[in-house]
């Protein structure tokens, strides 16, 4: 807005003076949310393998009489041989899709640290 | 975002990097447009004008990720103020006096030496619309839009407005009520 040469209402409205800044931005910065820690990515890390390591152990044992499993498949009579074999392969994409999503989730609270 | 716009490398750096030197470059840029406007919002209660500008501000780094520059970041700012002081005015609060019309010889001696305070004697339209119309950042067009009135209505409590601030500034003039 252009201000009317001379109107000196319009000169204080569009020209107000400049307010000191420096107490009022340290007021906003106190506000601020913190930021995560540094050590978080660390933290989550740990968490993950952690995480990893127990499943892996816990999962050792099923995957292991999975495989006995699998291998016995083809001793056993025709069709349910095979449906027996298909409901192992469902449990271990199952258990795949679990631990890929756990995988993810960890490695995105990571990158958002 | 403008390539012109100074703001925009702040904006990128706070973005990218939460970058938070970056941010207070921002609040230092704008700080004193944003209080201006909320001192004349807030009829020169420069403590309540205050704490609104910070929460302004903290919207602003909260809302930043939303911030497309199509717009400059200083009418972004004015239109984030605006909502703040709204939801504020909006809450239940203890009744305030009606906005008077100057009548005492020293309150007029007092508004004239302080223009914010001299919004205090306005009527609320006159205000919202003078404060947001003068806001440095906002043309006419964009706070009607933002007031939520017709172009031609802003303009009248423009008008109105300043008439009265002249009579209120100058106490040679008669004030109408």
């Amino acid at each position: 807005m252009i201000p009317l040469p001379g109107d000196p209402l319009e000169e204080r409205l569009l020209r107000p003076p400049h307010l000191p800044a420096a107490a009022f931005t340290d007021g906003v910065m106190d506000r601020l949310p913190a930021r995560p820690t540094r050590s978080r990515p660390f933290i989550l890390g740990v968490g993950a393998a952690l995480t990893a390591g127990a499943g892996g152990l816990v999962l050792a044992g099923p995957v292991e009489l999975l495989a006995t499993a699998l291998r016995n498949a083809r001793s056993l009579p025709g069709t349910a041989g095979l449906l027996g074999a298909l409901a192992l392969g469902v449990m271990l994409l199952t258990a795949c899709a679990a631990a890929a999503a756990e995988l993810g989730r960890t490695k995105e609270g990571c990158s958002r640290a | 975002m403008r390539a012109e716009d100074p703001d925009s490398a702040l904006v990128a750096r706070v973005l990218a990097f939460d970058d938070r030197r970056a941010f207070a470059e921002l609040v230092r840029r704008h700080q004193s447009a944003i209080r201006t406007l909320l001192r004349r919002l807030c009829a020169g209660d420069l403590a309540r004008a205050d704490d609104l500008a910070q929460e302004t501000f903290l919207r602003a780094y909260r809302g930043l990720p939303s911030f497309r520059g199509q717009a400059r970041l200083g009418s972004w700012l004015h239109r984030i103020a605006w909502n703040v002081f709204a939801s504020e005015a909006r809450r239940p609060s203890p009744p305030e006096p009606p906005p008077p019309a100057p009548r005492s010889g020293l309150e007029r001696l007092e508004a004239a030496h302080d223009l914010e305070r001299a919004f205090g004697l306005l009527r609320e339209e006159e205000r919202a619309a003078l404060a947001l119309a003068y806001g440095q950042e906002l043309t006419h067009e964009e706070a009607a839009a933002l007031l939520g009135w017709p172009l031609g209505t802003l303009k009248t409590h423009v008008a109105r407005g300043k008439e009265r601030l002249r009579q209120i500034l100058d106490p040679r003039r008669q004030v109408s009520p």
